[in-house]
């Protein structure tokens, strides 16, 4: 102590600062080891959050146990159990680094040494204290594997409890009698003055105290209201052409207008109510409950606007060529008529309700007006039925064709139950009924409505007629078939959309769970497992994409390489081929290796396949791969190349294009060859011009015997010399060939220039011959026979004139195997 | 050509390589154990014979080896279960 004392105060004297900072340097250390060991002690935090969360799960299993939880209560229980969950598992991942520390610190020290042998006091304390943590952090993990548990019963007991309130209320009976009715009369009667007390005050106040502010906000909502609606008029007009001029728009057309006349106006009234809603709220003018009730209106108002807007713009009951539907005028103005009633009626008893709850309705009002809601909106589905099923008078066929037998009676079902179960008392079913068929027949007829407008786009020739449609066209110079093609691609698109849209939208109509919903589309996305493989269709779907997207960048490059580079260097047509497609089986490779890892799948099981594919290839694909390898053979030793005369086979023609398993040969004659690859690498393929363009070309000649052969054989010469096309090195030679039966015989052999003049210049050097003969004088003979008669008959019968005659192909001009390898035949 | 070739290729692969990102359990002992595994709070024994593999719970679990501890798992780690007690292989 003395000495440290007197080492501290040498120091300090000797640099004084030196020590100061040193001292804060120690106690910073020491404070910030002490606040990250408090942070850095998820144990203890995980345990209070795990104590929290215990002590949530009690009270929700309190909320649960009560008689008369409501709805509301279970819906939200629903959602926040599993949050609850999912949040305890993410909380306590995050302690999982902690425990595998503490695991590999206790097999770093290893296993405890046998009985007898000692170890340093050091190491058995530090084993006894990572094996305490250990079980510290078991136990905690315990805890929250327990409370998972424990939350997952919770979980299905809430859905359990809303299920079993749910039917007990659809299936309690309240039988409806006369009695009800008075008994109800008289609480309507009640209800509505206690109505009428709470808006009349409220009312009075705002008309005699605050009618300057009300009038601002009234004003203000109004213009905006106008405001809106004029743009939208203008809008409306110009977007969706809604003159409604036109005698035959196209499908898309109208239900865009639909679209459009629904959405637009709706919009404008919309924001008109928010805005009244809103100004009342800043100004001051509502009170206690009175702000709910101008909610509900303002909301019923709204909706049944919208309803109305968009019923009227489906059905056009003025504009039948606007129609989305195929029925008569008189059908579509009887349907709309019966959809807005439907809207109303729904509208009105929303209101009530939501007075009804505000001033706690009485339950005998409640189920009278439930009853009478249902035969209501009972009575005028049965109408809309009717109007869709039966035959016009004036003969036009009301009848909507889509309308199957089994959907008809099962619709007819579903009212005659709905009005049955009311009128025996079970009002909440038979509610519960018109609910479903009301809200889930619109979804429906709003989702047939779409298929029905992908299928007006997939039709031939009906795209094209589109604003989408003719600037695609004229954007990226498509062509028809092209167009065609993206038409059913966009089909497709909106047929998926609309499923997508539709199908969870009518679960969450029948009591689906928003979270059930989202894990099956997790599972969907995410994937599955069956056995052991694990399917994941996003995985799949990515991957394909990535594909696609890598055979397009190739593309791009290819282009590129093609245009840029290759243009400038001096490689032949072959040699640029090769590149190109090098480039290609490159890319294509890459991109479908860069799929493969995209999808999810594992690359090290590659191998796996590689295996199986051999034993695939040995049997079944040895062709194909050998044809493969073939193909890539001839790109880089190039034996043929792309514009090549090549015979294969005895058959002659160019090269039109060298693929992955054959290659294409054009004869003279037009007709494609197409030879696998490896028949090019494996027997004999005579190439013409595979190192020049040159060839040697034999015009055969003979002359009468008594000619001049010296004259001749100038003659052959000057006429291979006037020639350009043929080539002087080495030079033309004529060869005296035989003696033949009638002429003597003759062959120019000279060189072309180019294999592609042969048959022009064939002809052209037989042309001159011919005529340079024939200014000498030379004779191109006939094959000449003598026949000698030996005895003459008894009656000697009119003389014959000897005959000359030819022998066929054997004597005159004769020349080249390669016929037809002038480029114009 | 290159559309059977990719065609075949896909097959091959999506066939073969489906398993991908599961939980795997090893059991590296010489005698079968159990674990106890719970998984969206379900809880679950998983019998292990000597040297056997499991793939479990993709999404996450508990799981409880023989000698008592637990740990959590996100859902891809390979475990090895080895005189009684779990680790995690990298």
């Amino acid at each position: 102590m003395k000495n440290s004392l007197a080492f501290i105060s040498g120091l300090a004297r000797q640099r004084p600062w030196l020590w100061v900072s040193r001292c804060f340097l120690a106690f910073f250390v020491w404070f910030a080891a002490s606040l990250s060991l408090a942070a850095n002690n998820p144990l203890s935090e995980l345990e209070r959050y795990l104590g929290d969360l215990n002590k949530a799960a009690d009270k929700i299993e309190r909320e649960l146990s009560l008689r008369d939880v409501t709805d509301t209560q279970l819906s939200r229980l629903r959602l926040e159990v599993p949050k609850l969950s999912d949040e305890l598992f993410l909380r306590a991942l995050q302690f999982q680094p902690r425990v595998i520390e503490i695991d590999e610190g206790l097999e770093r020290l290893g296993p405890k040494p046998a009985d007898g042998k000692t170890e340093s006091e050091e190491i058995a304390q530090e084993r006894k204290s990572l094996a305490e943590q250990r079980s510290a952090a078991t136990l905690t993990l315990k805890d929250a594997e327990i409370l998972s548990v424990r939350l997952r019963q919770l979980s299905a007991a809430v859905i359990d409890t809303q299920r079993r309130k749910f039917t007990e209320e659809l299936m309690t009976a309240r039988p409806v009698t006369w009695e009800l009715f008075d008994k109800a009369r008289e609480q309507a009667r009640e209800e509505f003055q206690a109505f009428r007390d709470l808006m009349a005050g409220w009312l009075d106040t705002l008309t005699r105290f605050k009618s300057g502010r009300m009038a601002i906000a009234l004003v203000l909502a109004l213009s905006i209201f106008v405001g809106t609606r004029v743009m939208v008029r203008r809008n409306i007009t110009t977007i969706a052409r809604l003159k409604r001029t036109e005698d035959n728009p196209a499908y898309l057309s109208r239900l865009l207008a639909a679209l459009w006349t629904a959405l637009l106006p709706s919009l404008a009234l919309a924001l008109a109510c928010i805005a009244i809603y809103q100004l009342f709220a800043l100004f001051g003018l509502f009170r206690f409950r009175a702000d709910q009730v101008v909610k509900s209106a303002l909301i019923v108002i709204a909706g049944v606007a919208f309803v109305s807007y968009l019923i009227r713009g489906v059905l056009a009951p003025r504009y039948p060529a606007w129609r989305l539907l195929n029925i008569s005028d008189a059908a579509a103005r009887r349907l709309s008529w019966l959809g807005v009633a439907m809207a109303v009626i729904y509208g009105i008893d929303y209101f009530i309700n939501d007075v009804g709850t505000l001033l706690s309705s009485p339950v005998d009002l409640t189920v009278i007006r439930s009853f009478v809601t249902t035969l209501l909106i009972g009575v005028l589905l049965m109408a809309t039925v009717l109007t869709t099923l039966r035959t016009d008078t004036d003969g036009s066929a009301l009848r909507y064709r889509g309308w199957s037998p089994t959907i008809a009676l099962g619709i007819w079902l579903i009212i005659v139950l709905m009005i049955v179960a009311s009128v025996l008392g079970y009002v909440s079913l038979g509610r519960f009924f018109a609910r479903q068929v009301v809200i889930t027949g619109s979804i429906a007829v709003t989702m047939y409505i779409g298929f029905l407008a992908a299928r007006s786009i997939s039709q031939r020739d009906a795209f094209r007629g589109t604003r989408l449609g003719n600037f695609l066209q004229s954007r990226f110079e498509l062509g028809d078939l092209a167009m065609d093609q993206i038409a059913l691609l966009i089909g497709l698109l909106i047929n998926i959309a609309i499923l997508l849209i539709g199908v969870p939208v009518i679960l969450l109509q029948w009591g689906f769970n928003a979270l059930d919903l989202q894990s099956w589309l997790n599972t969907a996305v995410n994937g599955f497992s069956i056995g052991g493989i694990r399917i994941s269709p996003s995985g799949i779907l990515i991957g394909v994409g990535v594909f696609v997207l890598g055979i397009v960048a190739t593309r791009i490059v290819q282009r590129w390489f093609d245009l840029k580079v290759l243009t400038r260097t001096r490689f032949d047509t072959g040699v640029k081929d090769s590149i190109r497609a090098g480039i290609g089986y490159t890319g294509y490779f890459i991109a479908a290796l860069m799929a493969v890892s995209y999808a999810g799948l594992n690359l090290s099981n590659l191998a796996l396949i590689a295996g199986a594919l051999s034993v695939g290839i040995g049997f079944g694909l040895q062709n194909i791969v050998n044809n493969f390898v073939s193909g890539l053979i001839l790109l880089i030793e190039r034996p043929i190349k792309t514009g090549d005369i090549v015979t294969v086979g005895g058959q002659g023609g160019t090269v039109h294009k060298i693929n992955v398993r054959s290659t294409e040969v054009e004869t003279f004659d037009r007709e494609t060859l197409i030879i696998p690859n490896a028949d090019l690498i494996n027997s004999t393929v005579g190439n013409w011009m595979h190192k020049d363009q040159t060839r040697r070309m034999i015009l055969k000649i003979g002359v009468a015997y008594g000619s001049d052969v010296e004259k001749v054989r100038q003659i052959l010469l000057d006429a291979a010399a006037a020639d350009s096309r043929i080539a002087t090195t080495p030079e033309p030679f004529v060869y005296f060939s035989d003696f033949g039966a009638s002429s003597l015989d003759f062959q120019l052999r000279v060189i072309l220039r180019d294999i592609m003049d042969t048959l022009s210049v064939e002809s052209d050097m037989r042309f001159r011959v011919v005529a340079e003969f024939d200014k000498v004088g030379i004779e191109i003979p006939f094959p000449q026979q003598d026949v000698r008669i030996k005895e003459l008959p008894v009656q000697p019968e009119p003389e014959k004139k000897p005959r000359r005659t030819r022998r066929k192909g054997d004597e005159g001009t004769k020349t080249s195997d390669v016929d037809g390898a002038d480029g114009h035949i | 050509m290159i559309r059977y070739a990719v065609m075949i290729a896909i097959t091959g692969v999506l066939g073969s390589t489906g398993v991908a990102t599961a939980l795997t359990i090893k059991n590296a002992d010489s005698n079968p154990v159990t674990v106890s595994v719970t998984q969206n709070g379900v809880r679950t024994d998983l019998p292990l014979a000597a040297g056997e593999t499991q793939s479990v719970c993709p999404s996450g679990c508990f799981i409880r080896f023989p000698n008592g501890d637990m740990q959590i798992f996100k859902g891809d780690e390979n475990v090895v279960v080895q005189g009684g007690s779990g680790r995690i292989q990298q």
